[in-house]
């Protein structure tokens, strides 16, 4: 019998978006939780048998007690036939203060399940021929991943699937560079001998194309948290099948979009390729960093002023950066500006010589600023 | 480029206008209001200004002319000359755009784009230059003059005025752009060290600058601002994971420790009870043991008692028998030995008569008589001595051979024979007598009595020889081995004596002799060395069998204190034996060791030391969790991701603002090369141009400028007195900018007919100058077309030229 596994990770539950405008903040805060409660409503209603969190449901091991009970009862919704959470490297296992989970299983219904030991963990409780194989963080940090057990775990020929849960970077996918998120590598995975591998941390979708054959999966985050997440967010909807083989679905999720744009604008055509960009869609969810670079002429140049604010009417939150945008200079209009053999004509001029437009941007706002 | 009609339909005042200009000096007359600057601003715009404008510059440019009596389109139509050939120019704004210029070959071109860059072709000068210098309207040199009288800092703001005029023209006050250019580096770069890219004083975020704080300052400030707040958040983080580590690792040992007590406490409360109970099953079976031997041992003494002490009279009576027997022993040995040494003494007694004898047998000369002969004999020698003392040789020398006799000192006189050639000496200490046939010769030495020494040397002889004779022997020699043999005779009599002496040990001889008379009759005894050993053997039973009887009847008498009684003692320990069963079934009853656990001692030893590490894990626990606590209050809102990414930002953001600071630096250096090195030369040729047409407005009065480096300071009056600006009367000033006006524009139209318009440029002169000012202008207007606007008609008629009233 096939089982349906709604796969999502990195939920960050309780991120405070510290250094976004104000009124942007609050709306980001909420989003993560609406995002969650969609998600399981999704699940429910796409007849998912389980509901995997792989890890970073929430921000923090410090988040609020109101908020992890909050996450409890949301993922208590939850249709399907259990939740399962795995703690990530954000909302690592811990005890005292740190400790977030033992509330979270307080407030967490019967049919979440919490994977806090390296243990095989059956699903048989639920009427699922699954057994889980959990490699759940205990830090923030660590160079050496958690999997490493499950190679030498007894796997039960009686149980159908055998489907491993981890949070962690995978080598030559995940940005790590210093290795110290739990590196994994897809030998290690392979070498495990399960069906399926459920991976939460790395905030992209991965196989990028699923085959049937694909075992490890990454759903990056459903609702996205910054300008390094320039994509909407994604969750994976797997069926196992008897023979073991995937099916992959996935699933666009999350309510706001955070889009780094950084545009060469060298005409009025490519001001008018902006607005229409952010004309349509999303745009009212849309996070903006727009970063613009080129050279425009002088009366080209102050229609950035009507593009900033059609921008600043339409996305939610914007941030203008056009200082990468030189006014177009040419001799001509050096020539026509000011007089030849003038101190500002042979100021320009000398710029002009050196190329050094960065200067002659600046030295020519400032003549013509100060000649008016 | 020379401006042949214009045509304004509509432009500003003017509905429909058409004026004509001459080559040359154009003069254009009309009071005020009569639309002077409308025609000036027209020929500007029809030249200059492009017909697609935006909003912003045509309501700057255009929107002032649309004209007064309605509509919104304006249209200027331009011809002119160049080199001979007719350009018609026709612009229109507002309603409709549209540029046209028609060229010398018929050809039209009306993009609007097209049309400004032929223009600029066909420019006197470059667009900018015709502009600000060649159009100067109700600007330029009287406002700028209006400007420096109300200026204080005379001198600056005129170097200013130059520079504008030489350099800048249109409008740009160098020095305020400089200032502006340093205000803004300073903005950039102050509180910043630009050599070792860091804040000055090098007070870095920890300390950081509070003031005059420059932007490149705060946006580094704000950087490690957030790369403080980074690496502190990627540190706390490492920290917390540390902590939270030590945590679960406290925890995990806690309950494995808890765990061990749990399983161990039953066992190690057991093995303490067994350690007890053991103690006392030994106590129990010592116990035992004693009494059943108390109980075997009882009557066996008793009985051994009983026995020794039939022993003891037997063994007493034969000690009495053995004394007896060794007193009669000793007696025997005592006699035996007494006359043992009778015999010896005897003996010895012999040998000292036998000695005796011996001496007897010798002279006697002893050490006395010795003594005397040797006194004797000494006497002899002494005589001889006395000879000694001189030295006599007597030498002969016979002349044949002869025998004769020689007598030398005490010798006897004796014959010798002396041979012719061979001498002879006769040596002597005291005197030498030669006897040769009837000579008798002596020789003595000395004063010295020979004769008196002679016979006391013969008395010396005589009384050794009676002295030997009377010891019976022939020499002093022989007298001394007779002394010896009587001595050595004497001596062995002393030792024999002493030997029989000693050997009496105190009693006499005769004593002796009685003792042994005395013993009379011994009997015959066994010897004393088998007596005595038998002796003490029986006295050393008795002693040992006395001691036994008294060390057996001690415990007997301790059996009757501790038990009473034979019957007592068997109760006691059938007591004992049923509580040994007891101890027992207690042991049995015990929980057992583990089987691994061989040491019990290491057992409990661990089992103590797991819980005085449980205590010391728990009090850990408390303190790690509480330093939990805290740390958790610390959290930032932010991630060290978050935080990375904010200060990656930030870093794009300095490097952004130093870029910009750097551009603002190099514009600096630029103006100042371009101030500094081509400046120069230009002011060098203005100053030239200037000193001419002031000396030609002035009637050759002020004929030299006086500069300060490029700044002028004055006039230097033909007298050489130098009158500095602010001295200048208005008309003089008004003199100076006409004549700057005329330089600056000569310096731009070097080389072409081009137009100079100016503004009624004679206005404050006096009539003296104004006609010179007439005539340099006309003389200027001689190769250039010159319009000239006033709406003063003395001036028009002074300056001539085609003169166009409006």
């Amino acid at each position: 019998m096939s089982i349906k596994i709604f796969h999502t990770s990195d939920i960050h539950l309780g991120m405070k978006f510290a250094g976004y405008p104000d009124k942007v903040q609050a709306k980001l805060i909420e989003a993560r939780f609406e995002t969650l409660r969609r998600l399981v409503k999704l699940a429910g209603d796409s007849n998912c048998d389980l509901f995997i969190v792989a890890g970073d449901l929430f921000h923090k091991v410090s988040v609020s007690k109101k908020d992890v009970v909050r996450a409890a009862q949301i993922l208590n919704e939850f249709q399907g036939r259990a939740v399962v959470v795995l703690p990530g490297n954000h909302d690592y296992l811990s005890t005292g203060k740190a400790d977030i989970w033992t509330q979270f299983k307080e407030s967490a219904g019967d049919h979440v399940v919490l994977l806090e030991k390296q243990d095989v963990r059956s699903l048989a409780l639920y009427d699922l021929n699954v057994n889980l194989y959990p490699a759940p963080c205990d830090s923030k940090l660590s160079s050496v991943n958690y999997i490493g057990w499950v190679k030498g775990a007894l796997k039960d020929a009686s149980v159908q699937y055998h489907i491993g849960i981890a949070h962690g970077s995978l080598e030559g996918f995940s940005p790590d560079p210093e290795r110290q998120y739990y590196p994994m590598t897809v030998a290690e995975l392979t070498a495990a001998g399960i069906d399926l591998w459920l991976l939460g941390h790395t905030h992209i979708s991965y196989p990028d194309k699923p085959g049937a054959k694909d075992r490890i999966f990454y759903p990056s985050t459903p609702e996205p948290d910054g300008f390094d997440c320039d994509h909407a967010g994604m969750v994976w909807i797997l069926t196992i099948k008897d023979d073991k083989s995937i099916e992959a679905q996935r699933i666009s999720t999350g309510t706001y979009l955070f889009k780094h744009d950084e545009t060469a604008v060298n005409s009025t055509e490519d001001i008018e390729s902006i607005r229409q960009r952010y004309s349509a869609g999303d745009v009212d969810r849309t996070l903006l960093k727009l970063k613009l670079s080129g050279r425009l002429p002088k009366d080209i140049i102050e229609q950035l002023t009507d593009l900033r604010k059609f921008l600043e009417d339409r996305v939610l939150s914007l941030e203008f950066d056009d200082a990468g945008v030189a006014e177009l200079i040419t001799d001509e209009d050096i020539n026509r500006t000011f007089a030849e053999k003038s101190f500002p004509h042979a100021l320009l001029k000398k710029l002009t010589d050196d190329n050094d437009q960065e200067a002659l941007q600046l030295a020519y706002d400032l003549l013509l600023e100060e000649k008016q | 480029m020379i401006i042949t009609t214009i045509k304004l339909q509509p432009f500003g005042s003017f509905s429909n206008k058409d004026l004509a200009f001459q080559p040359g000096l154009n003069v254009i007359l009309g009071p005020n209001e009569a639309g002077k600057s409308t025609l000036f601003n027209a020929i500007q715009k029809v030249l200059l200004v492009p017909t697609h404008l935006y909003k912003k510059d045509y309501e700057r440019e255009i929107l002032g002319y649309l004209p007064i009596g309605g509509g919104d389109t304006v249209h200027i139509e331009l011809t002119f000359e160049r080199e001979k050939k007719a350009y018609v120019l026709k612009k229109t704004w507002g309603g409709t755009n549209a540029s046209h210029v028609q060229l010398p070959d018929g050809s039209v071109l009306t993009s609007d784009d097209a049309v400004t860059q032929q223009i600029e072709t066909l420019l006197p000068a470059k667009s900018g230059t015709v502009r600000w210098v060649l159009m100067t309207y109700q600007s330029g040199l009287q406002k700028t003059l209006a400007d420096l009288q109300e200026e204080e800092e005379t001198i600056q703001s005129l170097g200013d005025m130059l520079r504008k005029a030489v350099l800048a023209t249109d409008g740009i006050s160098i020095e305020k752009f400089l200032a502006k250019i340093e205000a803004m580096q300073a903005g950039y770069f102050s509180r910043w060290d630009h050599q070792k890219k860091y804040p000055e004083g090098g007070r870095g975020i920890e300390n950081p600058w509070k003031k005059e704080k420059g932007l490149i300052l705060e946006a580094f400030y704000e950087k490690e601002r957030l790369r403080v707040q980074y690496e502190a958040a990627a540190a706390y983080e490492k920290e917390l994971d540390a902590l939270n580590k030590s945590i679960g690792t406290l925890d995990k040992s806690i309950a494995e420790r808890k765990h061990y007590k749990q399983t161990n406490s039953k066992i190690v409360e057991d093995v303490k009870k067994r350690r007890t109970v053991e103690a006392e099953a030994k106590v129990a079976t010592a116990e035992i043991n004693e009494l059943k031997q108390a109980n075997t041992a009882w009557p066996v003494l008793e009985k051994e008692v009983e026995n020794l002490q039939k022993l003891l009279p037997g063994l007493k009576e034969k000690v009495q028998t053995l004394c007896v027997e060794k007193d009669a022993a000793e007696k025997a040995e005592k006699s035996k030995n007494l006359r043992e040494r009778y015999g010896r003494a005897k003996g010895k007694k012999d040998a000292v008569a036998t000695v005796e004898k011996e001496l007897a047998k010798c002279k006697k000369i002893d050490r006395e008589d010795l003594d005397l002969i040797r006194k004797v004999a000494q006497g002899i020698d002494m005589v001889r001595a006395s000879l000694s003392a001189g030295k006599l040789v007597v030498t002969m020398k016979p002349k044949k051979n002869i025998v004769l006799s020689v007598q030398s000192d005490l010798g006897q006189m004796a014959e010798r024979t002396l041979e012719v050639g061979k001498d002879s000496t006769a040596e002597a200490s005291g005197r030498v007598i030669v006897e040769y046939a009837d000579l008798r010769l002596e020789v003595a030495s000395g004063e010295g009595n020979f004769e008196e020494t002679q016979k006391k040397y013969t008395q010396a002889v005589q009384e050794l020889s009676r002295v030997l004779a009377q010891y019976q022997v022939e020499s002093l020699e022989q007298a001394a081995a007779t002394h010896n043999e009587y001595e050595a005779g004497l001596a062995n009599v002393r030792k024999a004596c002493a030997i029989f002496e000693e050997e009496l040990q105190g009693t006499s001889f005769e004593e002796l002799e009685t003792q042994v008379r005395d013993i009379g009759d011994t009997k015959e005894t066994r010897p004393l060395v088998i007596i005595i050993p038998e002796l003490m053997k029986a006295q050393s039973e008795i002693e040992r069998k006395e001691q036994d009887i008294v060390s057996k009847r001690e415990i007997l008498d301790d059996y009757i204190v501790k038990y009473k009684s034979k019957d007592n003692l068997l109760d006691e320990l059938l007591k004992v034996k049923y509580k040994e069963l007891e101890i027992k079934k207690e042991m049995d009853s015990l929980a057992p060791l583990p089987p691994e656990v061989t040491d019990v001692g290491a057992y409990l030893a661990k089992f103590e030391e797991n819980l005085s590490a449980l205590v010391g894990e728990e009090e850990q626990l408390k303190a790690k969790k509480l330093e939990q606590a805290v740390k958790l209050e610390q959290a930032s809102d932010e991630s060290s991701e978050e935080l990375k990414v904010r200060f990656e930002d930030s870093k794009k953001q300095f490097e952004g603002t130093m870029k910009k600071g750097e551009a603002i630096v190099r514009i600096g250096a630029v103006a100042g090369t371009i101030l500094g090195a081509d400046g120069a030369d230009i002011y060098q040729e203005l100053e030239e141009d200037l000193a001419h047409f002031a000396e030609v407005i002035s009637d050759k009065r002020y004929s030299k400028v006086r500069m300060d480096q490029s700044m002028p300071v004055g006039f230097v009056r033909s007298d050489g007195n130098v009158v500095t600006y602010d001295r200048l009367s208005f008309g003089t000033k008004d003199m100076l900018c006409l004549a700057l006006r005329l330089a600056i524009a000569k310096h731009f139209l070097a080389g072409s007919s081009g137009f100079l318009v100016m503004d009624d440029p004679l206005v404050n002169m006096d009539p003296a100058r104004q006609e010179k000012a007439a005539e340099l202008m006309k003389e200027y207007a001689s190769n250039k077309q010159v319009l000239i606007f006033t709406c003063h008609p003395r001036h028009a008629e002074l300056l001539g030229g085609n003169q166009i009233k409006l």
